[in-house]
């Protein structure tokens, strides 16, 4: 077994080390007992995926982008129009920035771009060394599509640059628009002004015979390359932080909802573990050694702690794979605090459980009942009102809503007081309880 | 070392200990010898402070009662019913064990390879306990109680149910421990055990103290006489005498020598001190 690291007293030493000795042991004996480790660690898991994957609502496989036209012009709707019939993507036009970029953060479009006022005057004005700008943010989700949605804009805007070459009226509008800006340019050399007259009536010759010879679909893409050139600057940033308070995947769902079977699991492999030590003998060893009561029990609840909250972890450790939480911090409160609440209800379960046999069948009949109005077996969402009523009094019903204020619901860290504060109230209560009964008992 | 004074215990209706007075001495082997009901067990639960006397009082070391977390660095207990993890190998037993008593790793690690080499379990060391036999997980039971070397050292029934090599093991080592100079108290329905081992019986039934001296003692307080029995070939004779060289010598005079087949001399044992003090047989 591992070193200790020295207490710094005798006194902290005689009260700490025989505590670590027995969670310890108990850890070992967990480890060695493969049913309960199975479903401790495991089961949970294959519940929290099987149901995910199960009710998983995929992400569609085209884009739902959001568009927000502050410009409000003929190129800018032309534009909004191209992409509506753009294969792949679903254009939902959203009345402004802020109602476009939440709906992104809620996670009910993959991203939303806005086309900025000026759009169109910064679209006819490539001579002059402006590039249309299209700003939005994307779902951090779905960073993976952030690439094709570029690609697709990109792509579409070069579509339009032919256009607008093959399109006399476009050219002839644009470059009147740049022979206007070098009247304006007092200052520039005569020789150049000379030279760059004649070559916008050069643009505008060859926009003419172009027209002429314009290939039978002006849209469809061009295989030549850009050389580095881009007729659209897009500035796509990742969505802020989800406060949105909505999941945005099963996992956010079904895993908080899992918590349920790693904390049952936890409760489950230590709550009959005082009365195995006393069936097994060994309980009279731990009592003719110079250690209290108290560290007895605290033994078997550190062990059933760090049990319940590394299942916990193992959980979150999956989950993470597929679904981020909102919170780091918060989570880690959360796991905690359930981890607490459940080792007080694990004191109460294994100092009143009489027998091996009766004490896990008193544990399995108490957590089934909890977890069931819990929302353990159905989501506190589909319950009906007095189940969701009765629902309070089960520690299961908080440990959810704990992992879940911080998986998606988005919490406040005072939100998060309330099932917090629950889950700790309900197992010190449970603990006092037990320690008392134990304190009172004969123990041979 | 132990004091135990007028000490009753009742569970229900019966009685288990009956004002029993007890005190064992530094350094010695007392035994605890009575059948099985004797109140032993019970006797041994209050000695260590787990089982609360209706009434009496016991005190370990003239500094009060081992119910005291405080002083139970001074005992070390081998319970009659096998106190060990089954999951769990010799080494990690006896190293939980030891952490129980606070001691640094350092300390811990040397106990345990000392203690599993005292019982003889070193090789064993890294097997998980459910693999033992018999003999090996009470001699592993035994070393959990040494770990910290107690002053005093309290083995109910050390050798129940173990093979004959087991037990001549145990035997071995609780020998070696008095040499060291712990104090023991062993509860035995074995009065084979208690004549080898112990330098004080002290005899138990239906949970009062019925005798408390040395064996020799005992037997010449409580055993009877010898039984000198002489086979010839007119038939058997036997002579309850208390001095039985001269009773064979008296046979031998009376006849012809070599008419006598066989002589034999049956001492008086602590069997023949219970069946005097109860009237009945410890195996009854």
């Amino acid at each position: 077994m591992p070193t200790d690291a020295p207490p710094t007293s005798p006194r902290t030493r005689s009260l700490i080390v025989p505590v670590i000795a027995l969670l310890r042991k108990d850890l070992l004996l967990l480890l060695r007992d493969r049913v309960n480790f199975f479903f401790t660690f495991f089961f949970p898991i294959i519940l929290g995926l099987f149901f995910g994957l199960v009710f998983n609502n995929p992400a569609p496989p085209g884009i739902s982008l959001g568009v927000v036209d502050e410009d409000q012009t003929a190129r800018s709707q032309a534009f909004v129009t191209q992409l509506q019939s753009t294969e792949g993507i679903k254009v939902i036009l959203n009345p402004s920035r802020d109602a476009g970029f939440t709906a992104v953060r809620k996670g009910k479009l993959t991203a939303c771009i806005v086309l900025p006022k000026g759009f169109e005057a910064s679209s006819s004005s490539l001579f002059r060394g402006q590039t249309p700008t299209i700003e939005g943010v994307i779902d951090p989700s779905r960073q993976a599509t952030s690439g094709l949605l570029l690609g697709r804009l990109q792509e579409l805007a070069f579509r339009n640059l032919m256009t607008s070459f093959t399109d006399p009226a476009s050219v002839k509008s644009t470059t009147a628009d740049a022979r206007r800006a070098l009247l304006e340019s007092k200052d520039l050399d005569p020789v150049r002004r000379a030279a760059l007259n004649v070559l916008l009536n050069s643009v505008e010759t060859l926009a003419t015979d172009s027209s002429a010879n314009a290939p039978s679909n002006p849209l469809a893409p061009s295989t030549e390359s850009g050389g580095g050139f881009s007729p659209i600057k897009i500035d796509l940033q990742t969505a802020a932080k989800d406060d949105s308070k909505s999941p945005r995947h099963s996992f956010h769902i079904t895993f908080p909802s899992a918590v349920t079977w790693a904390l049952m699991g936890a409760v489950m492999a230590f709550s009959t573990s005082l009365v195995t030590e006393r069936t097994h003998g060994t309980l009279m060893r731990l009592t003719t050694a110079p250690i209290s009561k108290g560290q007895i029990l605290l033994g078997k609840a550190a062990a059933c702690f760090v049990t319940a909250f590394l299942a916990q972890a193992a959980l979150i450790g999956v989950m993470i794979i597929r679904a981020m939480p909102q919170s780091w911090p918060l989570l880690i409160i959360a796991m905690t605090c359930a981890a607490l609440g459940f080792v007080g209800l694990m004191v109460l379960l294994s100092v009143i459980s009489p027998t091996e046999g009766g004490g896990g069948g008193l544990s399995r009949a108490a957590l089934l009942l909890l977890a069931m109005f819990g929302g353990g077996s159905i989501p506190l969402a589909f319950m009906p009102g007095w189940m969701q009523t009765a629902s309070s009094a089960s520690p299961f019903k908080w440990a959810v809503l704990a992992i879940e204020g911080a998986v998606w619901r988005g919490y406040s860290p005072t939100e998060m007081l309330l099932p917090c504060g629950v889950l700790l109230g309900m197992g010190a209560v449970c603990a006092a309880i037990g320690w008392t009964l134990f304190q009172q008992r004969r123990l041979m | 070392m132990l004091e135990l004074r007028d000490l009753r215990k009742s569970f229900g209706s019966t009685l288990a200990v009956d004002g029993l007075t007890l005190s064992v001495r530094t350094g010695e082997v007392l035994g605890l010898l009575g059948p099985n009901g004797a109140g032993k067990t019970t006797t041994i639960g209050m000695a260590i402070g787990l089982v609360t006397p209706d009434s009496g009082t016991v005190s370990l070391a003239n500094r009060g009662s081992p119910a005291d977390p405080a002083l139970r660095h001074h005992l070390g207990v081998a319970p009659q019913a096998l106190a060990l993890y089954d999951d769990l190998s010799a080494e990690e037993n006896l190293s939980f064990f030891a952490g129980l008593y606070s001691m640094p790793a350092d300390l811990r690690r040397a106990r345990v390879s000392a203690t599993l080499d005292l019982v003889g379990l070193t090789p064993r060391r890294d097997d998980r306990v459910q693999g033992f036999s018999g003999g090996m997980k009470r001699r592993l039971n035994l070393a959990a109680a040494l770990l910290h070397e107690p002053p005093l050292l309290l083995l109910d029934e050390p050798t129940a149910g173990v093979d004959p090599q087991s037990r001549n093991s145990i035997l071995d080592l609780v020998r070696e421990l008095k040499s060291r100079g712990t104090t023991i108290v062993y509860t035995t329905h074995y009065m084979e055990e208690a004549q080898r081992l112990c330098d004080r019986v002290a005899i138990m039934d239906k949970g009062r103290l019925l005798a408390l001296d040395s064996v020799d003692r005992l037997i010449s307080a409580h055993g009877g006489h010898s039984v000198v029995t002489s086979i010839t070939a007119s038939g058997e004779s036997r002579v309850q005498t208390a001095d039985p060289v001269k009773e064979i010598a008296a046979i031998l005079a009376r006849g012809d020598v070599q008419a006598v087949q066989e002589v034999r001399i049956e001492r008086p044992d602590l069997e023949s001190v219970f069946l005097n003090l109860t009237g009945r047989s410890l195996r009854d």
